[in-house]
């Protein structure tokens, strides 16, 4: 190469915003480029000819320097992510006024040139504004599911959407007299079907059960919504406590036919499900709270009388 | 069709083992957790029948890391998951969940660097007994049907593949992945030569 060439060739390497590190056979320094000086403090005549782990000891048995050597032995080519491997190389940079180390991503590339030993060429890549970027972006999807009405795994409405619905139903309750049902509902023994046959498999569960109770609905107006784990709770606006019962049972059988087999079970051999059905028509805001505390407690009693069944919680109030 | 037999057979996969077990360990080593790699079998078949095996469902998206290799013989070589097992991959090893059904900017890296590290070790294996000098491109992030990833379509679909399975153990989780090597008529000659040879030094 002719001196202009090699001049403009350095130049190059100067201006440009990554790190570029080349060594040779040995691991010792040919080329640390400006950015390299800037970012580590450290020039680059101090860096020639020294092994790379003599400048940056930290880096020693670790990926940045196995990557090195695959490439100069094997003439083999790295990936070093920031996600898995965060900032290798003491690097940093001034933002205002903080010194942070700056994140990196590094290629590590074998260099065969011809008539010439092996040398690799190390390209580091300062991803903190990516970082930063996907930070920001994970917090936003974050809070954007949890605004969500829909649960995760099952697809039913979540928690969320039942605490609105059954707050807006009891009012409107209220305000036409009319009744309110609640029917609470819970997996027989799913503890013991998540040990007997593992997560995946409860997770499976979960949404068989849901989709079958959820067609056991036919009102626009009805609600099932996931209550936490293995709970379900069903709002019935306009529904009398014998209506309930007749939905409640409807669904109890529905569970009964899908036969999805739970050898751990005390009840029978296939997964179940309790249910308790309350109602009321509202007239106080308490009876919000004493309605759920009533459904509950009715399922509580399907419980304890041998579970499979639908229990009603009698109130004088219909 | 390519068979080999089955002392042939059993060598090879003995001697991916050793090496895709060293890969494991520098993976273990990143995330500080137990990874397992196994090579349980492989296969010479064309790039058709390869594409035709990964897309068991229609239009199922493939997630491909691939690097090429030049020296003694060219070839391609290809990592491979269906997409949302690269996200529990990618999200296993990096310890954070992303709220997005897609993988990140960041993590489509990440999975390059598992992709690359898995990758070097397969070939590391080839370029072992066939002995002689290779060097090999960055690994680049593929996503789309089999077809696509594999180039199935073109003229070399005819071309043989060395197709290798892959389990991937992390935390009681099992996931099942290839490793598609692809090289011409004349390169897989050479390598069934090579393993001949190679297999001839086997007490």
């Amino acid at each position: 190469m002719d001196f202009a060439k090699a001049k403009l060739v350095e130049s190059v390497l100067e201006a440009i915003n990554i790190g570029v590190i080349v060594l040779d056979q040995d691991e010792c320094v040919t080329c640390w480029n400006l950015w390299v000086e800037k970012t580590s403090g450290i020039s680059a005549d101090a860096a020639r000819g020294k092994r790379l782990t003599e400048i940056f000891p930290e880096l020693e048995g670790k990926r940045t320097q196995s990557a090195a050597r695959a490439a100069l032995r094997n003439g083999y080519a790295s990936v070093l992510s920031q996600s898995l491997n965060k900032a290798p190389f003491p690097l940093f940079t001034r933002d205002g006024d903080q010194v942070v180390r700056i994140q990196q991503a590094i290629h590590v590339l074998p260099m065969a040139m011809a008539g010439m030993a092996a040398h690799c060429l190390i390209q580091i890549f300062d991803v903190t504004a990516a970082v930063n970027r996907e930070r920001i972006l994970r917090k936003q999807a974050l809070e954007m599911r949890a605004f969500s009405h829909i649960d995760g795994l099952t697809g039913i409405a979540n928690r969320r959407r039942y605490d609105e619905c059954i707050e807006e139903e009891f009012r409107r309750a209220r305000r036409n007299t009319a009744l309110l049902s609640l029917i609470m509902v819970d997996i027989d023994y799913f503890k013991k079907y998540n040990d007997n046959y593992g997560h995946q498999a409860g997770d499976a569960c979960l949404k068989t059960v849901a989709a079958a109770l959820n067609a056991a609905l036919h009102r626009p107006g009805d609600l099932l919504a996931r209550y936490g784990g293995e709970e379900f709770v069903v709002v019935l606006p306009c529904t009398s406590r014998e209506g309930a019962r007749l939905i409640a049972e409807n669904m109890r059988a529905r569970i009964e036919a899908l036969n999805i087999s739970h050898a751990a079970s005390s009840v029978v051999d296939h997964v179940t499900i309790s249910l308790g059905v309350a109602a009321l028509i509202p007239h106080h805001s308490r009876e919000l709270d004493e309605l759920q505390v009533a459904a509950d407690q009715a399922l509580y009693r399907a419980k304890r009388e041998g579970r499979n069944r639908v229990a009603v919680f009698d109130t004088p109030t219909e | 069709m390519i068979t080999l037999s089955e002392i042939q057979h059993d060598a090879l996969v003995e001697i991916f083992n050793i090496s895709i077990g060293r890969a494991a360990a520098a993976m273990s080593s990143i995330v500080n957790e137990e990874i397992t790699l196994a090579v349980p079998t492989f296969r010479f078949m064309t790039v058709r029948a390869a594409a035709e095996e990964l897309s068991a469902e229609e239009g199922r998206r493939i997630c491909g890391v691939a690097q090429s290799y030049r020296g003694t013989f060219d070839a391609e070589a290809i990592l491979m998951f269906p997409e949302e097992r690269s996200l529990e991959i990618v999200r296993m090893m990096v310890g954070e969940a992303f709220p997005l059904d897609a993988l990140s900017e960041l993590e489509q890296e990440a999975m390059s660097e598992i992709g690359n590290i898995i990758l070097n070790a397969c070939f590391g294996t080839i370029a072992n007994i066939v002995g002689g000098k290779f060097t090999s491109t960055l690994p680049a992030f593929r996503i789309g049907t089999s077809g696509e990833i594999l180039h199935a379509d073109e003229k070399g679909a005819d071309d043989f593949v060395l197709f290798i399975f892959i389990d991937f153990i992390m935390e009681k989780r099992e996931i099942h992945g290839y490793v598609a090597f692809l090289m011409n008529v004349p390169s897989i000659a050479g390598l069934l030569h090579s393993i001949d040879r190679f297999i001839g030094k086997i007490p």
